[in-house]
């Protein structure tokens, strides 16, 4: 027994509005770990594929700025102190030099 | 063993594939509840406004099973012989017992709205002011933390 990992795109069923129809995908990550009797399901929004009266395609992406700010507050804070940490350890070179 | 005990642990495993069943099904639900009914949510109308919510879902479960059955040895006489009605010398019937439990965990942010009006359809981001405090003094936190530990390192 090992642990299966799946990640997947899925499109949910066409929703209409109007004369317009939208598409909706999202990202099915999902783990099951029979060793634990136990499982996660994560899912999150990727795009919607939009065609409009005219029948034009195009495809908005649902960005998660949230979690894209996340990622940058926490990225910046171990940049800046990885810079600190090599920034003290030049200057105690120098000092014993 | 007797034919009295042998169809106690036939029952005891029907109750077994039975209890292993429902929580099947508790998995099959739980994981569904996270499907894209979750994760775009129904359509609001608002005169020539048509708003779809998006959300990221996530969900997680565990549980476990565990029996056991009770054998005293052919010899082995009751443990406790002042219990009323029992004698000492008395062996004590086989026995069996089963238990179980589980736990999950659902969790659901909002991620932005689907805005579909006679302009067009667009997709407007929904910021969540409070995981970005909360990051942001985890961080600070962390690097404050962390360099008070250089500093005294560098003494």
């Amino acid at each position: 027994m090992s642990s299966r990992l799946q990640i997947e795109n899925r499109a949910g069923k066409p929703i209409v509005i109007g004369k317009n129809r939208i598409t909706p995908f999202y990202q099915s990550v999902g783990l099951n770990m029979p060793q634990i009797n136990g499982g996660m399901v994560w899912n999150r929004p990727v795009s919607v594929l939009a065609v409009n009266s005219d029948g034009e395609e195009s495809v908005i992406p649902v960005v998660d700025v949230t979690r894209r700010i996340q990622i940058a507050i926490f990225s910046s804070g171990l940049f800046i102190l990885m810079l600190t940490w090599l920034l003290s350890r030049v200057l105690q070179r120098e000092r014993s030099e | 063993m007797s034919n009295e005990g042998k169809s106690k642990v036939n029952l005891e495993s029907q109750d077994i594939s039975q209890g292993m069943q429902n929580i099947h099904n508790s998995i099959d639900n739980f994981v569904n509840s996270a499907g894209v009914e979750a994760v775009y949510g129904k359509p609001i109308k608002s005169g020539d406004v048509t708003i779809i919510p998006t959300a990221e879902v996530f969900c997680g479960m565990g549980f476990g099973l565990g029996m056991g059955t009770f054998k005293p040895d052919a010899d082995e006489g009751t443990e406790n012989p002042e219990v009323e009605g029992v004698q000492e010398g008395d062996h004590p019937s086989e026995g069996a017992g089963m238990g179980g439990g589980g736990g999950g965990y659902t969790f659901s942010r909002p991620v932005a709205l689907v805005i579909s009006s006679p302009d067009g359809i667009r997709v407007e981001p929904i910021l969540d002011r409070t995981k970005l405090i909360i990051a942001t003094l985890t961080t600070v936190g962390f690097m404050m933390g962390m360099m008070g530990r250089m500093m005294r390192g560098g003494r």
